[in-house]
């Protein structure tokens, strides 16, 4: 069974896995902490392996979230008089329920499908300033030592110390 | 034993009575035995790094060395000889990227082994690929205290360990082992604030094969150094940057525009030294809705700080503790 959880694990961070049978794995993981901590360690893992920005949902992100919803504010805003073309604002505001539910819907089933898939993209917008940010870091790293020989990869380390003085 | 007074004495032993004299006299010549001998350690200090300046540009040798940077170790073929009077100095790396680096005079250029590809390095230098010394120590005397401490082996030849020692927290710890025989600097280690090794260069082994000219270059390199301190003092002086918080110690050694390698974009380039540390300030114009470097980082001895001044980026990166480069960062206004 852990082999199997493991296995299942390993698709469903690859996107291997279908909507059915993630939404199984889900309910699974969210009922047993220790799938929720191997979920993380996996995911870290993943990500260490495919690029060097790495952001991680903690083991307790389900918990979190639900806490968060249960704990938001009840705003009591008073409700407006009905206008008197009270027809026409019914049918807008069934048209807008049927687009909300519709979004809802399609948002829903796009989650289930990629959990992550919003923190992926926040890791994606911040690993884009952070490779920004460490390309212009390097290129002064690079120019203050005259290391650019030295190597251009990102990450790399100056070994010779060329910092140098004015022109002739 | 008779001993000569000298009239302070005399006036001593009427002040003081002929009994407790004796002792009196026993503790004067221990404390001005122990000054001597702390004003001789300090002036040794500054010597053995004034030889190996002058060792360093003036000997024919070769060696393995190793770099210890940031978690990470190279090691590299050096040389030092000379050419029709000029320096010639070459690093070869003997890992990936294949490299080397030669020192021709104060030109500096990279062949890659792999393209044949030649660069020359933008910013010319005349000072050791491997060892950052001052050229003169004796001004340094209000930063730094440099004192001997203790002998040691390195590479199989005897060494004079010399602790480099701020007396501020604005610049690291150093010690450095210097050749008794031939006085190259063999090893050197720079310490964070918290006492950890930051970096470290060691040769692996070293072979002399003689000295050549020795006066006439080291006061080559002076003159040189003397030319682009002024330049570089008077072309800032002239710029729309002011240092507010000029640290103590440092003095600007380049000053002028340049293309950044990779961006290409233009920026004015400060480079500052102390003679052990050296740090640069970076002036880039800030383009409408660009989100430049902000804050500080980190990364080995090399500390940066960023932040924007009108309309001006600025960033402030060295070999020196985080403190400094923020102090300098928040002190640079606008003229």
């Amino acid at each position: 069974m852990k082999q199997l959880d493991n296995e299942k694990l390993s698709l469903f961070l690859d996107n291997q896995l279908d909507s059915e049978q993630s939404l199984h794995l889900l309910k699974a993981i969210n009922k047993d902490p220790a799938l929720q901590t191997k979920l993380q360690r996996y995911s870290l893992i993943s990500q260490a392996i495919k690029n060097d920005a790495s952001q991680v949902a903690s083991s307790n992100f389900v918990a979190s979230i639900r806490e968060e919803i249960r704990n938001e504010p009840t705003y009591l805003i008073p409700s407006r008089k009905a206008p008197a073309n009270w027809k026409k604002t019914a049918w807008a505001a069934a048209a807008s329920v049927l687009l909300g539910v519709s979004v809802v819907t399609f948002m829903t089933a796009r989650e289930q499908a990629q959990p992550f898939g919003s923190i992926q993209t926040l890791a994606q917008t911040n690993k884009h300033y952070r490779t920004a940010d460490n390309t212009r870091f390097n290129e002064y790293l690079q120019d203050h030592d005259n290391v650019w020989y030295v190597n251009n990869a990102t990450g790399s380390q100056p070994y010779a110390r060329v910092a140098g003085y004015s022109d002739r | 034993m008779q001993l000569a007074l000298s009239p302070m004495h005399e006036s001593l032993v009427i002040a003081t009575g002929k009994r407790e004299m004796p002792y009196l006299l026993v503790f004067l010549l221990f404390i001005a035995q122990a000054a001597l001998a702390a004003d001789d350690q300090a002036v040794s200090g500054q010597q053995w790094l004034e030889k190996a300046d002058v060792a360093m540009q003036s000997s024919t040798y070769q060696g393995m060395v190793v770099f210890l940077k940031n978690g990470r170790v190279d090691i590299m073929k050096h040389s030092h000889s000379f050419e029709n009077g000029d320096e010639i100095e070459t690093l070869t790396s003997l890992n990936s990227p294949l490299r080397e680096i030669t020192r021709h005079g104060s030109r500096v250029s990279c062949t890659l082994k792999d393209t044949q590809q030649e660069v020359e390095a933008p910013r010319p230098t005349d000072r050791s690929l491997i060892v950052n010394l001052p050229i003169n120590s004796q001004v340094l005397e209000d930063q730094y205290l440099l004192t001997t401490a203790g002998q040691e082996i390195v590479a199989l030849r005897p060494t004079q360990v010399i602790a480099v020692l701020p007396k501020d927290d604005l610049r690291y710890a150093r010690k450095i082992w210097i050749d008794t025989e031939t006085f190259l600097p063999l090893r050197a280690e720079v310490y964070g604030l918290d006492g950890t090794v930051l970096e470290q260069v060691m040769f692996a082994d070293l072979t002399v094969s003689g000295s050549s000219r020795e006066p006439a270059i080291h006061a080559k390199h002076v003159e040189y150094h003397e030319r682009v301190k002024k330049q570089a003092a008077e072309k800032f002086n002239q710029s729309r940057f002011l240092l507010e918080y000029w640290p103590p110690g440092f003095e600007a050694l380049f000053f002028a525009d340049k293309a950044m390698l990779t961006s290409k974009k233009t920026v004015e380039h400060l480079l500052l030294s102390d003679g052990f540390s050296n740090l640069s300030i970076y002036f880039e114009a800030k383009e409408p809705r660009e989100r430049g470097l902000e804050g500080l980082r980190t990364l080995g001895a090399v500390n940066s700080f960023s932040r924007t001044v009108g309309d001006i980026h600025v960033t402030v990166l060295g070999e020196v503790p985080a403190r400094t480069v923020e102090l300098i960062a928040k002190g640079i206004v606008l003229r």
